[in-house]
């Protein structure tokens, strides 16, 4: 009895855990959020009237605002919330984590490429937020495991 | 898999969003049902059966592809 609840109780915390999401509605809230953030970018980078320093924290802000409204989107339920939309979210989750993964591997070479075309001395620069992305595939590896321990009795 | 969703639904006199309704679902499931791109679940069958007062054997088949 007692590994039977144990189980029952972890596919519980982590349909908690992963079962999350927005109302409809919050479509709208996230898109209206994206927009008005890459706006405050555009305008700042136009009007450059504060000093240096804010101007590095006003644009983190924004660049997260911008993101968290992407993030808002993408949780937010779809009108009809039935099986074939499940299905089809978690297939666009899979695309997108392996295609940013690709991308971002990728893309220091293309541009070290290109430089080394048109420069003798290329230098090889990256996005410095690579690691982000190895944090990203161990929490899908790690996520994986413990749901196969939930999901599997002994 | 093969199905005969479009003809049981014609007996019926559903459209596919009547029947999306009746069932629980958005149209496009049933749409996605009906031109063989999405394989419903066993629970999603079995309404469809209560539904068609037929068993799930009568509107689904297996066919070659699936092995």
């Amino acid at each position: 009895m007692e590994p039977k609840a144990k189980q029952e109780g972890d596919i519980e915390k982590i349909d908690k855990f992963t079962g999350y999401q927005l109302p409809n509605k919050f479509k709208i809230v996230g898109l209206v959020v994206f927009i008005a953030s890459i706006l405050s970018i555009i305008t700042s980078l136009k009007l450059y009237m504060l000093d240096v320093k804010h101007h590095e924290l006003f644009e983190r802000i924004a660049l997260s605002g911008s993101v968290i409204g992407l993030l808002i989107i993408s949780i937010s339920k779809e009108k009809i919330e039935d099986e074939l939309i499940g299905k089809i979210r978690m297939q666009s989750y899979n695309y997108a984590v392996i295609m940013t993964v690709l991308v971002y591997l990728a893309l220091p070479f293309i541009h070290f490429t290109i430089v080394s075309i048109f420069s003798s001395m290329p230098k090889i620069e990256g996005s410095k937020d690579i690691s982000v992305l190895g944090v990203l595939l161990m929490s899908q590896i790690l996520t994986f495991r413990s749901l196969k321990k939930a999901y599997n009795e002994e | 898999m093969k199905n005969r969703l479009k003809v049981e639904r014609a007996i019926l006199n559903l459209t596919q969003e009547e029947l999306a309704e009746r069932i629980g679902v958005s149209r496009q499931s049933i749409n996605s049902i009906e031109t063989n791109r999405f394989v419903p679940s066993t629970i999603l069958a079995l309404k469809l059966s209560r539904l068609f007062g037929k068993s799930v054997n009568d509107f689904f088949e297996l066919d070659d592809d699936d092995k």
